[in-house]
């Protein structure tokens, strides 16, 4: 969808453009450049990859107190140019401005903003629209919302204990947190600006993401070793995709076309690729992969997937067509989420 | 309103329909077979680290340590006091005398060397008395132990985090003894594991050393509470494929919410006759029912919630030794003793009910 969106975009522009001069741009100048983020949990900084050379093309610096001050969970913007960073310290109960969330422009990969988000952030989600942050608040049991040109919190709600993953649905109505502890994923009404009911899901629930039709929901349970598949029309778990009880799966991202689902097992130092049509597992990829892969995203145009690996400080790069690992590149220590950013093509 | 009256409107929310998935990958399940067994093992195992710290610190101690030290006649005793009683009653007598010694000499300030000593040996053959060897003789059961030293209240994980979070530095020398005692569990149940495995499973182990460097706490400011957390939970993972069972009960809480009732209702039945028994099964079931159900109880149905652990507190603290000696100041020992099990007894029932009833809430 974030694709799409863009081909709109550039399609728009082109429109007013002359035919004749795009000719003779260099072809590379007509395609948009794919940067893929990583956060560095015990490093305090953030690795960013080229996807063209697939080299670290830059570190950026989050804290200079590593280890007292984490980057945890990302979330991308709709037009991909914007990356949102959740940060916290480990004093959840104290006003630090260590706890924020920071908004890093991709094109130029400096901090572009900031807001606070106190209660230690852990994960993240942006709005179809783009106005909305919204993040799970995992020592307060809450779930968030703030508003992204002011920093201003609009919404704040009870979820389950140790909240972890968020994720808002496509058609900007509801958003989702999962919750360690409780192993639920409570349903927040956007507009109502009320929780709708908490779900039981797999046990250790981390991450929640929605099909690219928004039909879905797919929950990771880390210690459970199962996807949970969300029906969001009737807001209940419908499914259970079974993965092995080593499997300890944790971030997930959907394919852009929506037909897969790719899964980074961190017990297993393995990524699973499920076809959400069957929703059963097609392939399990452990060659040539880092270790304990927890942060996983996929490129706008679907051709790679990119994993964070917080045991071996590294991205595996995996070939959607062949389902191999065709690279793995340094990052920081402890990396823990991935996100790609865009900078749009020459318009 | 009745306990069952309670669960209606979590019932009504219609949001329970979970599909089960067997959990059929590992060999057993140790915490369902031997419910009570672990919890007296583990016990048995945090009366250890105490004595292991006795002797690891000298005397006279810090106040918050010797605490420490003297619980070595607390809860943890007795969640196996009352079965190694009727199994071996010499070997129960010569315990109880040796721990409180332990505690006295504690308390004291003086060498505990000896009466340390002394207490390792007998707590050594009460585990042999108390737990069949075909039981504690196995990897499966070997690794539940592991699990509960890794995670459970006073183990490396919580005990870091104790240190850290609540500013309870002596928490730290206890999780740091639960660590040494992995590590010597690990190379029994070590031969069974793969190359993989085994370097992975030392991994964490060398990851958790560096939090836990000495018995001795350090400044703990600034650290992160969950660092501890994250080895110990994937140690408890690689340890799952290792001896082949399934160490985390909570992964179906239906069922663990029906097998902790029907557990419970077993305690309930002889609770008159035999307490000091029936509440080891107390302590075993709320180490299961605190660990994977409380909280999910407190956001679906928050007074069953509050109601299950008024009644664990009640039967908990009606096995407490004080309550006892206070009954007999009183003069009316055999009454209020009698009132006092009549209390548990009903007590006992609650849990159970209450258990049930959160079987039938969470979909089960």
């Amino acid at each position: 969808m974030r694709n799409s969106t863009r081909r709109r975009r550039i399609g728009a522009s082109m429109g007013v453009a002359i035919g004749a001069l795009l000719a003779a741009l260099p072809a590379t100048a007509q395609e948009d450049i794919y940067r893929v983020y990583v956060a560095n949990e015990f490093s305090a900084d953030i690795t960013v990859i080229d996807t063209a050379t697939d080299e670290v093309a830059q570190t950026i610096t989050i804290s200079d107190r590593p280890g007292e001050v984490r980057p945890r969970g990302m979330a991308v913007s709709p037009d991909g140019e914007t990356i949102y960073v959740s940060v916290s310290d480990f004093y959840p109960e104290l006003e630090a401005p260590e706890d924020k969330i920071l908004a890093i422009n991709v094109e130029t990969n400096e901090v572009a903003g900031e807001f606070r988000a106190g209660g230690n952030p852990e994960r993240i989600a942006v709005s179809p629209d783009g106005t909305q942050v919204w993040a799970s608040l995992e020592a307060l049991a809450q779930g968030a919302g703030y508003n992204v040109a002011t920093g201003e919190r609009f919404a704040v709600h009870r979820v389950g204990v140790e909240a972890e993953g968020v994720a808002v649905s496509p058609d900007n109505k509801w958003v989702y947190v999962t919750a360690e502890a409780t192993h639920t994923v409570t349903i927040i009404d956007i507009a109502a600006n009320k929780v709708a009911k908490h779900l039981l899901v797999g046990n250790r629930p981390r991450v929640v993401e929605f099909s690219t039709d928004g039909k879905r929901a797919y929950v990771s349970a880390e210690i459970g070793g199962i996807i949970s598949v969300i029906d969001t029309e009737q807001q209940v778990v419908t499914q259970t995709i079974n993965l092995g009880l080593d499997s300890r799966p944790v971030e997930v991202a959907v394919a852009p076309d929506g037909k897969r689902l790719y899964v980074a097992g961190g017990g297993t130092s393995a990524v699973y690729v499920i076809d959400t049509e069957s929703n059963e597992v097609i392939e399990t990829i452990t060659e040539r992969m880092g270790r304990r892969p927890w942060g996983i995203a996929v490129t706008p145009d679907g051709r790679r997937v990119y994993t964070a690996n917080g045991l071996s400080d590294s991205v595996s790069v995996i070939d959607t067509s062949t389902l191999q690992v065709i690279n793995n590149i340094p990052a920081g220590r402890g990396a823990h989420s991935v996100e790609i950013g865009v900078v749009p093509a020459n318009d | 309103m009745t306990k069952r009256s309670l669960f209606l409107p979590v019932l009504a929310m219609g949001s329970m329909l979970v599909p089960t998935t067997s959990f059929a990958q590992y060999a057993s399940s140790p915490f369902y077979d031997h419910t009570v067994a672990l919890s007296q093992a583990y016990g048995i195992e945090a009366l250890v680290l105490r004595l292991d710290l006795a002797t690891e610190f000298s005397a006279p101690y810090d106040d918050e340590l010797a605490e420490t030290l003297e619980e070595v006649t607390g809860p943890d005793y007795a969640r196996f006091k009352g079965t190694l009683g009727q199994q071996d009653p010499a070997l129960a007598a010569d315990l109880a005398t040796a721990l409180a010694e332990v505690a006295e000499a504690v308390e004291a300030g003086i060498d505990v060397t000896e009466a340390v000593t002394t207490a390792r040996e007998l707590l050594a053959k009460a585990y042999a008395a108390i737990i069949p060897a075909e039981v504690r003789d196995t990897d499966a059961f070997t690794g539940g132990v592991m699990l509960n030293l890794l995670l459970a209240e006073g183990g490396v994980a919580e005990g870091y985090e104790e240190a850290v979070e609540n500013a309870e530095p002596w928490e730290y020398p206890l999780g740091w003894a639960a660590l040494q005692r992995v590590k010597a569990l690990w190379t029994d149940v070590a031969a069974a594991a793969t190359p993989q495995q085994l370097e992975d499973g030392e991994e964490m182990l060398a990851q958790l050393d560096t939090l836990y460097p000495q018995a001795e706490p350090g400044s703990m400011v600034g650290l992160n509470p969950e660092e501890a957390e994250s080895p110990s939970q994937r140690l408890g993972g690689i340890l799952e494929t290792v001896v082949n069972a399934d160490l985390y009960p909570g992964r179906e809480l239906p069922r663990l919410a029906a097998h902790l009732a029907t557990v419970t209702e077993e305690a309930c039945a002889i609770y008159a006759e035999q307490p000091e028994i029936a509440a080891e099964t107390i302590y075993a079931v709320y180490d299961l029912y605190d660990a994977h159900l409380a909280d999910v109880a407190g956001l679906f149905a928050p007074e069953a919630e509050e109601q299950a652990g008024t009644s664990f507190a009640a039967l908990i603290s009606a096995d407490d030794g004080d309550d006892e000696r206070e009954a007999e100041a009183s003069g009316d020992a055999e009454e209020e003793e009698g009132e006092e099990q009549r209390t548990a007894a009903e007590s006992c029932t609650q849990i159970s009910e209450t258990l049930m009833a959160l079987k039938t809430a969470l979909g089960g």
